[in-house]
């Protein structure tokens, strides 16, 4: 045997060796590419059970098998910074009260709230449009977007996620975070419109720390999902149209240093009513679980 | 060059074998993996018998002069609550045995006032020949040659009289001969007499109150709370606990949640709550209730040695309806007063809310300081009276006395943890706790 014909032995044994270990160390996560966690058996019975409970499906399912993990937040101290700088270049003087500061300027005051949440007040409202009901949606959202960015409140990562009226007659044009092409629903910036005049906007910003690779886990389908949220709901008196069901990161508000929060199915219910189910418990996540002094 | 490229190739895939080889042995598992790796065996304390559960809120020795009493973590208490727990279990209970009255001759030699009541009856371990009661209190009499066993149902008047055995009289007797009455307080029970004598306004007296009838010395205590094993306290509220987040507070505590429940852990104790498992149904009886008890406090941190069980009742707000159980920890007969007392409210849910927070007593200071007298409990008596009328003078003409004991109240000073010797007076269901030396009022949020 030559030794041309003795390195083919080896490079065939060889390949076929790293093939055999590449099966056994990728298989998993080649399998969660090719597998699907919702089958067209599973999405029908989806469906019926949809439907028998009064809620009708109007968006695609996720079919895929999805991993996630928790994220580390903080509170975004430097964006509170940035904005803070800004209202004592406009000359603003400090109230200190017990658990928020005010920065008072001529016509707007910044309220900060321990737990990190901003809330600029306009006294009076900025007007923006003379008659909010006669402009279409996206036009008015247009000049809610370039306001913020004027007047410097716009976060990095800040997104438009929808618009709603009031009982009270206002317009509330809500934005949510991301982070790395996820949803972030627990950071908020919210615009309220009143007669066309900005009145309030409320920024709750939090800063991702870190994702927790170590931790990252298989999440429950969407499918399974919209069974815990009808099972906790119940069935209802009259048609819900689910609008939306995407995959992100939420958690309730904390005045706190640093927190992490887990991902979440948002599910969008006749495009006003959101809930949002744990992805890796599949409970419905509430504003706060911190253990109340007892009674 | 052919031969180049083959040698090139062989190297490239014997390099790639290796590490894709070291990757399998120690790399990060696959998530999946990861999910199907989350359950635990943990190994917790057991919980205590049932014979174990409860003990007396105290014990009075009778003798000529005044009372003794016996606290918990006093020398002889277990042993006398032991000997009658005994007795209690050993008796095959008769009809034959129930006598309808005491002689005339026989005196009160010791009584356990139990508070939890102590279940009897059928499938308990005391008197389990006779028919289920509660006993709210069981008396020791004697006369010269026999001893009676005098059992007080909870909630009437009745009482239950049963004739020892001589066997098992002479064990009690020489349980008391060895009880040392050395450097024991006296003690008499608060009478309306007294009181109106040594006090300047009118109370009601609510059961047996008893009073010092000599100066009683106590010292500051050091203390520390308690250690708890952080990794092994989580995995018992969270079965899966890779779904518990954390949440890091500003002041140092730390909160694990999975949205469904929370438990705060901070440096002096713990918080847990379940608000999904307050709307629930209670079918357990006090006796299962007891039981149930001692697991949860057991499971969840462990049962120290001088924490005593001090209420279990059925209790209930809005929709929720919940057994409450509470414990506190004692140091030489004297109760340890925290903030939140170490509780528990479960359901047939399981534990809805828990807090745990206990303090032992540390190394003790290295000079030996002198054990000072507290102030008379008239004066105390008098100094609650005076803050209850000015806090709530629409309380009017009726004060109930309900408590009155000396204790320690836990507080962080600027030295640590101390235990500060306070009287604990309870009127009209609200106790005040008052510096035992001064009489200066302690607000309970500034207990820690």
């Amino acid at each position: 045997m030559n030794l041309g014909r003795a390195k083919s032995i080896l490079i065939i044994a060889f390949a076929g060796l790293n093939l055999f270990l590449g099966y056994h160390l990728f298989w998993p996560d080649f399998g969660r590419m090719t597998r699907v966690a919702v089958t067209a058996e599973d999405l029908q019975a989806t469906e019926v059970m949809l439907s028998e409970n009064n809620y009708f499906l109007q968006t695609t399912l996720s079919r895929s098998v999805h991993v996630s993990d928790f994220l580390t937040v903080e509170p975004a101290r430097s964006f509170q910074g940035e904005v803070l700088q800004e209202f004592i270049k406009k000359g603003a003087h400090v109230v200190e009260s017990d658990n928020a500061t005010a920065y008072r300027a001529d016509n707007e005051t910044a309220v900060v709230y321990s737990s990190g949440l901003i809330r600029v007040i306009y006294e009076p409202g900025v007007r923006l449009v003379e008659d909010a009901a006669g402009i279409e949606a996206h036009r008015l959202t247009e000049l809610v977007d370039n306001f913020i960015e004027e007047e410097k409140l716009m976060p990095e990562g800040a997104v438009f996620d929808y618009m709603e009226k009031s009982d009270a007659g206002f317009i509330n044009f809500n934005y949510y975070q991301v982070y790395q092409e996820m949803p972030i629903y627990a950071g908020q910036l919210k615009v309220i419109l009143e007669a066309g005049e900005v009145n309030i906007i409320e920024i709750y910003w939090l800063n991702p720390v870190d994702r927790l690779p170590l931790r990252e886990m298989k999440v429950i389908s969407a499918a399974e999902a919209l069974q815990n949220l009808v099972d906790r709901l119940g069935p209802s008196p009259v048609p819900r149209d689910i609008e939306a069901i995407k995959l992100g990161y939420f958690s309730g508000e904390y005045d706190a240093e640093k927190w992490e929060i887990p991902p979440v199915w948002r599910i969008e219910l006749d495009g006003n009513d959101r809930h949002y189910i744990n992805a890796f418990t599949g409970n419905i996540e509430q504003d706060t679980i911190i253990p109340e002094q007892l009674p | 060059m052919m031969e180049k490229v083959k040698s090139a190739l062989l190297f490239f895939l014997v390099g790639l074998s290796l590490l894709l080889t070291y990757q399998l042995w120690y790399g990060e598992k696959p998530a999946q993996l990861v999910e199907e790796d989350i359950y635990e065996r943990i190994l917790v304390e057991e919980p205590r018998s049932l014979e174990n559960v409860l003990t007396p809120g105290h014990i009075v020795l009778r003798a000529e002069e005044g009372s003794y009493i016996f606290k918990k973590g006093e020398a002889k208490y277990d042993s006398l609550w032991d000997t009658l727990s005994l007795i209690l279990q050993q008796i095959r209970f008769d009809a034959a045995m129930e006598e309808e009255a005491l002689p005339e001759d026989s005196v009160k030699v010791l009584a356990f006032y139990l508070d939890p009541v102590l279940p009897v009856g059928e499938e308990l371990p005391w008197l389990p020949d006779a028919a289920y009661t509660e006993v709210s209190m069981i008396e020791v009499y004697s006369n010269e040659s026999q001893k009676w066993l005098a059992l007080a149902e909870a909630g009437s008047n009745n009482e239950i009289y049963l004739q020892l055995s001589s066997a098992r009289a002479a064990v009690f007797s020489e349980m008391l001969e060895e009880v040392s009455l050395a450097g024991k307080t006296l003690y008499t029970v608060l009478s309306a007499e007294q009181q109106d004598q040594q006090l300047k306004s009118g109370l009601e007296i609510s059961g047996n109150i008893y009073v010092p009838l000599e100066p009683v010395y106590m010292d500051e205590l050091n203390l520390r709370a308690e250690d708890i094993d952080r990794s092994l306290i989580l995995k018992t509220f969270f079965v899966d606990y890779n779904m518990a987040r954390i949440i890091e507070e500003k002041d140092g505590g730390l909160i694990y949640t999975d949205g469904d429940k929370g438990l705060r852990l901070t440096s002096t104790g713990l918080e847990y709550s379940s608000p999904q498992k307050e709307e629930g149904q209670v079918t357990a009886a006090y006796p299962d209730a007891l039981f149930n008890s001692s697991s949860l406090i057991s499971y969840h941190g462990g049962w120290p040695e001088s924490l005593r069980l001090e209420e279990l009742n059925l209790s209930g707000w809005g929709r929720a309806v919940y057994y409450n159980a509470k414990w506190n920890m004692y140091y030489n007969g004297f109760p340890i007063f925290t903030r939140q007392p170490t509780r528990a409210l479960f359901n047939d849910n399981g534990l809805i809310h828990y807090n745990r927070s206990i303090f032992v007593p540390g190394d003790f200071t290295p000079e030996d300081r002198e054990q000072k007298p507290v102030a008379a409990w008239n004066d105390a008596l008098d100094a609650a009276v005076y803050l209850l009328n000015e806090q709530a003078p629409e309380s009017g003409n009726i004060m109930r006395l309900e408590e009155l004991c000396l204790g320690y109240a836990v507080r962080d000073l600027s030295n640590g943890y101390r235990g500060q010797p306070v009287w604990r007076i309870k009127i009209n269901g609200k106790a005040y706790i008052l510096d035992a030396y001064q009489l200066e009022p302690i607000r309970g949020e500034d207990l820690l």
